[in-house]
C-alpha cells in the first residue's frame, strides 16, 4: 500500500469514526505530486462524506456550537446574519468589541458618543436592528475596520424571508422553523446544546423620530 | 420553539466536520472555522431566502469552493496591535493556495463519469470512501478483490497523471 493510500485511509477511519482529524496533518507528511494526490482524495472523500450523526456533548465542545448560537439569534432577530457574522469579523479582526466601537465612534465623527454608538453596535451584533435603518456611512466604516465588504455587510444584514427552499435538510429546517418562530422564552437547552435565548439590549430604549441625534440617524434613518 | 433550536444545531453540527476539514486543506489552520463558519451561514440563508438550492449538500459543496476562492482572493488585514500589554498579533503563515483542487475535483467527477457503472460503485467505495476491496467487490458481485485493487490503482494512476499536468481530459490514460 502506497502513503497516499495509506494516509487516505488513516484519514477516513479517523473522520467516519467521528473524530476531527486535520487533514492537513496528513497531507504535509507528503511531498509534491504525492501531497496533490492526497488533497485531491481528501477532498473527493469530503465531498461524498455521510452527515454526521448528532452527538450533544461534542457539539457543545465544537466550533459548531457558536455558529449554531449566531444563526439562533439571526433566525430569531431583524438583521439578518449580522448575529452570526459580525462577532465572526471582529474576532477575526482581532478587535474587542470595545476597540471597534472607539474606532467606529472616530469614523463617524462621534468621539464624544461612543456609548450610544457602543449600544447601536451591540444591537446589530445581537440582531435587534433592523438593517435597513443602518446607513451607508456606517457600514462603510465597519467594513474598513472589518476588512469586509460594505456589500457584503449590507446583504448580510438583509432580513431572513423564512420561505422554504430546494430539496434537502437544510429547506426542510426552514419550514419548520417558519412554522414555528424562534421568539419566545428561552428553553431547557443545556440537555441538547442548542443555542441560547438573545438578551436584550439597553440600546433599544434609544429616543425616536424628532428626538433623534446624529448617532441615531446614522443607525436608525437608513440611506 | 425548543424543536427548531435543536433542529438548527443538528443541522450544523451534522455538515461541520466535513466542511471544516473541506476548508483546512485548502487555507491556513487558523482562519478555516471562519471560512467553514460562512459557509454554513450562506447555505442555510439561501434555503431560508427560498433561493432553489437543489441538493444542500451539493449546494454547500459549491458553497465552500466559491467561499475558500473568496478567501484567497481577499486582501489580508492589516497586522493589528492590541494595547494594555496583549500579544500582538503576527501576520498569517504563508500557504500555497490549493487553487487547483476545484478543478481536479471537477476532473475526479469527470473521470468517474467515463467509468463503467460498476467500475464507477468500486471506486467510490474502495477509493473514496476507503472501504475494504471484499466489500467493493460484493457491491457489485461477481468481481474479485484483485479487480478491485487493479481498478483502483488505474483511477489513482489516471489522477496522478491530471495532478502532474499529463492529459486529464476525460477518456485519456
Amino acid at each position: 500500500m502506497s502513503d497516499v493510500e495509506r494516509l487516505l485511509r488513516e484519514f477516513i477511519a479517523g473522520h467516519s469514526a467521528g473524530e476531527s482529524p486535520d487533514p492537513r496533518d496528513f497531507v504535509e507528511q507528503t511531498q509534491g505530486a504525492a501531497r496533490r494526490e492526497l488533497t485531491a482524495l481528501i477532498d473527493a472523500y469530503l465531498v461524498r462524506a455521510p452527515r454526521r450523526r448528532w452527538d450533544a456533548a461534542a457539539f457543545r465542545e465544537s466550533g459548531a456550537a457558536a455558529v449554531a448560537e449566531g444563526l439562533g439569534r439571526s433566525l430569531a432577530g431583524a438583521a439578518g446574519t449580522w448575529p452570526a457574522l459580525l462577532p465572526r469579523l471582529r474576532a477575526r479582526a482581532r478587535l474587542r468589541r470595545s476597540e471597534l466601537v472607539e474606532r467606529l465612534a472616530a469614523a463617524l465623527g462621534a468621539d464624544d458618543r461612543r456609548e450610544k454608538v457602543g449600544a447601536y453596535y451591540h444591537e446589530m451584533e445581537q440582531g435587534l436592528l433592523p438593517a435597513e435603518g443602518v446607513s451607508a456611512q456606517v457600514l462603510d466604516a465597519l467594513a474598513g475596520i472589518l476588512g469586509e465588504n460594505a456589500d457584503s455587510l449590507r446583504a448580510a444584514g438583509a432580513a431572513l424571508r423564512h420561505g422554504p427552499g430546494g430539496a434537502g435538510d437544510a429547506p426542510a429546517f426552514a419550514r419548520t422553523v417558519a412554522a414555528e418562530p424562534l421568539h419566545g422564552p428561552a428553553a431547557a437547552e443545556a440537555d441538547t446544546g442548542a443555542p441560547a435565548e438573545v438578551p436584550r439590549s439597553p440600546g433599544r430604549a434609544a429616543p425616536r423620530g424628532a428626538e433623534w441625534d446624529d448617532v441615531d440617524r446614522l443607525f436608525r434613518g437608513g440611506g | 420553539m425548543r424543536a427548531a433550536r435543536l433542529a438548527l444545531a443538528r443541522l450544523v453540527w451534522g455538515h461541520w466536520a466535513t466542511i471544516l476539514a473541506r476548508a483546512r486543506l485548502r487555507i491556513p489552520r487558523d482562519d478555516a472555522e471562519d471560512v467553514a463558519a460562512l459557509v454554513l451561514e450562506g447555505a442555510i440563508r439561501s434555503a431560508f431566502d427560498g433561493e432553489s438550492v437543489g441538493q444542500f449538500r451539493s449546494w454547500l459543496n459549491t458553497i465552500v469552493d466559491r467561499r475558500v476562492a473568496d478567501y484567497h482572493r481577499r486582501p489580508r488585514l492589516e497586522t493589528t496591535h492590541i494595547p494594555e500589554g496583549e500579544d500582538e498579533w503576527g501576520e498569517e503563515p504563508a500557504i500555497d493556495f490549493e487553487g487547483d483542487t476545484i478543478d481536479t475535483t471537477r476532473a475526479i467527477d469527470a473521470r468517474l463519469a467515463e467509468l463503467s457503472d460498476d467500475h464507477r460503485r468500486v471506486v467510490e467505495a474502495y477509493v473514496l470512501r476507503g472501504g475494504p476491496a471484499r466489500d467493493a467487490a460484493d457491491e457489485v458481485g461477481g468481481m474479485s478483490e484483485a479487480n478491485v485493487h487493479q481498478i483502483g490503482s488505474r483511477f489513482r494512476r489516471r489522477l496522478r497523471e491530471l495532478l502532474e499536468g499529463g492529459d486529464g481530459t476525460p477518456g485519456a490514460g
